[in-house]
């Protein structure tokens, strides 16, 4: 009780249950479940063109989509932090009729075909959007097709993920900490500032890696919504996509690149993430 | 009136806490009471953690809470110093930090904060632990920097919400003896929860006993054992108290050596629970560690059960069923033996050793 962030069972059971191999029926199943995930990965490792591969990454073209996609992935990010981690406390902390809905809205783009997300952003902050219209009559921005729709597009489908990590960790949250906390005399902005975030750091990390990731991958809202303008809306998995095309060596190492980035945030995550739920 | 006054209800779902409390300075009030009487719940209405659904608190010469007026002051306004069941020490700051922070709330800078912390540290004697992580700190330990968290911001009401009973003997007896010299530099009132009698008796000057959120029996210690008004506050009462020297295993209580569980030294309170007395018509065979023979002197009989208070070498009152006292026609004046299993004796260190 006075740990709240260790995982449930005892310690002495779990080695021994870790220690004991899988009967059969399950070994099997796995294994060619596993033969799923890791044939891709070994086809593409086969198919890059090793001894080209730092003059394929160093042409221009590369430098503007990796800049790109990292600036709006980063983005996203910052974005979702410093809003989707208040969503996130709210839908753990507060009880307001309609809170299941609001959780589905703002889960829906976990689920939802990006594809379908672009074209509804589109409907709604296009050039002639519901609120497209009035905000570029009003400011002169308009979203789709620039490098801010990009982030917007991205902002969509990863945030959610921030939002679930985050509002699980509020809930596991023994909130007799804050408690404790404001008998001492902390302000609420202290005690979410000096005890609830640094205790749920853990997951904060691993909300702010898994949007990261998430964003940096998204390619159909961002496609449908901000279009594929090389040096403006094009990002990483779009030129991937484009070079598949034309360039097939290119596309290769493209992907090399999303594999490693996206494998090395994952396997740094496993105790953040996967125990915790 | 200095100290604090209390009049509150609060209604939760299993029952509807109705409490009024004065504690006046310098003095100890021990809430006692089963679980889920509402001995929890009580605290976090006074510190402000659950709203109270009507009454008057009012500490020194604030109003903290005024159903009537609509007045609420924050608990962290409220200068009420907690110290929780579990330390609920904050696992991401150092034990030093864990202190300093009800003074970086209230404004101190961060050195000065720390400066204070660390002379708190030194008198709750845990110095080298100030770098810890509340992870590395033993029960009582943790229990050391909660109190010292709770006093330094110097609280005008401090509330202990059964401080010991996640500890193990030796830590509770090091505990209690710090705790017993903190509360009387502490000077302002000072509420003890617990459902540990001996610890109640020993450490508060007035008890109260709460049941299904009501007062059931308020009173300094003598009263409620002469006159327990319910069954729990019989058992509370009815428990039997001993004074004694312990030396490792051995309890002499006047001058009668008993043989009990814990290892510890010094002056010591005993409790030892009537049931856990067995009367027999000779001597108990098995070896029990504890037995004597002695005779009866009363019999009280209750609804339920019957008391038995027996004569030296040690008086105790032992309790039985109605059939077992008139199987074995226990009466006055019947010559019996008394055995009592060294585990049965709970012992609390009273003074250092």
């Amino acid at each position: 009780m006075s740990t709240p962030q260790q995982g449930n069972g005892h310690g002495s059971d779990r080695r021994r249950r870790l220690r004991t191999p899988p009967p059969l029926f399950i070994l099997i199943p796995a294994a060619i479940g596993l033969v799923l995930f890791v044939v891709p990965v070994v086809g593409l490792l086969i198919g890059v063109p090793w001894g080209d591969l730092v003059a394929l990454l160093s042409t221009e073209a590369v430098a503007d989509t990796l800049r790109l996609s990292l600036l709006s992935s980063l983005a996203a990010a910052a974005i979702s932090l410093v809003l989707g981690v208040p969503i996130a406390w709210v839908l753990a902390r507060c009880r307001f009729p309609g809170r299941s809905v609001v959780r589905g809205l703002v889960l829906l783009p976990l689920v939802l075909p990006p594809v379908v997300g672009g074209a509804a952003l589109l409907f709604a902050l296009g050039r002639r959007g519901v609120i497209g219209a009035p905000l570029a009559r009003a400011t002169g921005l308009t979203l789709p097709f620039s490098t801010w729709g990009v982030v917007v597009a991205v902002t969509f489908v990863a945030m959610p993920l921030m939002v679930v990590t985050v509002e699980g960790a509020l809930r596991n949250l023994d909130s007799r900490f804050e408690r404790a906390a404001e008998t001492l005399g902390a302000s609420r902005w202290i005690v979410l500032r000096q005890v609830t975030l640094p205790m749920i750091g853990p997951s904060l990390v691993a909300g702010t890696a898994l949007t990261w990731a998430r964003a940096l991958g998204e390619f159909g809202a961002t496609l449908t919504f901000a279009g594929n303008l090389p040096g403006r809306t094009q990002t990483l998995p779009l030129a991937i996509f484009v070079a598949l095309e034309s360039d097939r060596d290119t596309a290769i190492a493209l992907s090399l690149v999303m594999v490693t980035v996206s494998l090395v945030v994952l396997v740094s995550l496993r105790d953040h993430w996967w125990r915790r739920r | 009136m200095n100290g604090l006054e209390a009049r509150l209800v609060v209604r939760r779902e299993r029952f509807v806490l109705d409490v009024a409390l004065t504690i006046r300075p310098d003095r100890t009030v021990a809430v006692l009471g089963p679980n889920g009487a509402g001995k929890t719940t009580l605290v976090e209405a006074l510190a402000g953690l659950v709203p109270i659904d009507w009454g008057l608190i009012r500490l020194g010469d604030r109003i903290l809470d005024d159903s009537g007026a609509g007045t609420f002051v924050e608990p962290a306004h409220r200068r009420i110093g907690v110290v929780f069941q579990d330390g609920m020490l904050f696992p991401h700051l150092s034990a030093l930090d864990n202190v300093a922070f009800g003074l970086r709330s209230a404004g101190l800078s961060r050195r000065r904060a720390r400066r204070q912390a660390a002379r708190w540290l030194a008198a709750v004697g845990v110095s080298e632990l100030a770098e810890h992580r509340p992870g590395k700190l033993s029960g009582g330990q943790a229990q050391r920097v909660a109190i010292a968290r709770a006093l330094v911001t110097d609280p005008k009401l401090l509330l202990l919400d059964e401080p010991f009973s996640a500890l193990d003997i030796t830590a509770r007896t090091g505990l209690r003896r710090m705790f017993r010299e903190h509360l009387s530099d502490y000077s302002g009132p000072r509420l003890l929860i617990t459902h540990d009698p001996a610890e109640a008796f020993l450490l508060a000057d007035e008890l109260v006993i709460l049941e299904a959120g009501s007062v059931v029996q308020r009173g300094i210690a003598d009263e409620i054992r002469l006159r327990p008004s319910t069954r729990y506050a019989a058992d509370l009462a009815g428990v039997n108290l001993l004074v004694g020297i312990a030396s490792g295993h051995n309890l002499v209580v006047e001058n009668h050596p008993l043989v009990i569980a814990d290892d510890v030294r010094g002056r010591v309170i005993a409790t030892i629970h009537p049931r856990a007395i067995s009367i027999h018509l000779d001597q108990p065979g098995g070896s029990p560690r504890n037995a004597w023979p002695t005779t009866i002197r009363y019999v009280d009989h209750h609804a339920d059960r019957v008391r038995i208070q027996t004569a030296g070498p040690i008086p105790l009152t032992a309790e039985v069923t109605p059939d077992a006292q008139s199987s074995l026609n226990l009466y006055p004046g019947t010559a019996v033996w008394l055995s009592i299993k060294a585990t049965e004796i709970h012992v609390v260190t009273q003074d250092s050793a």
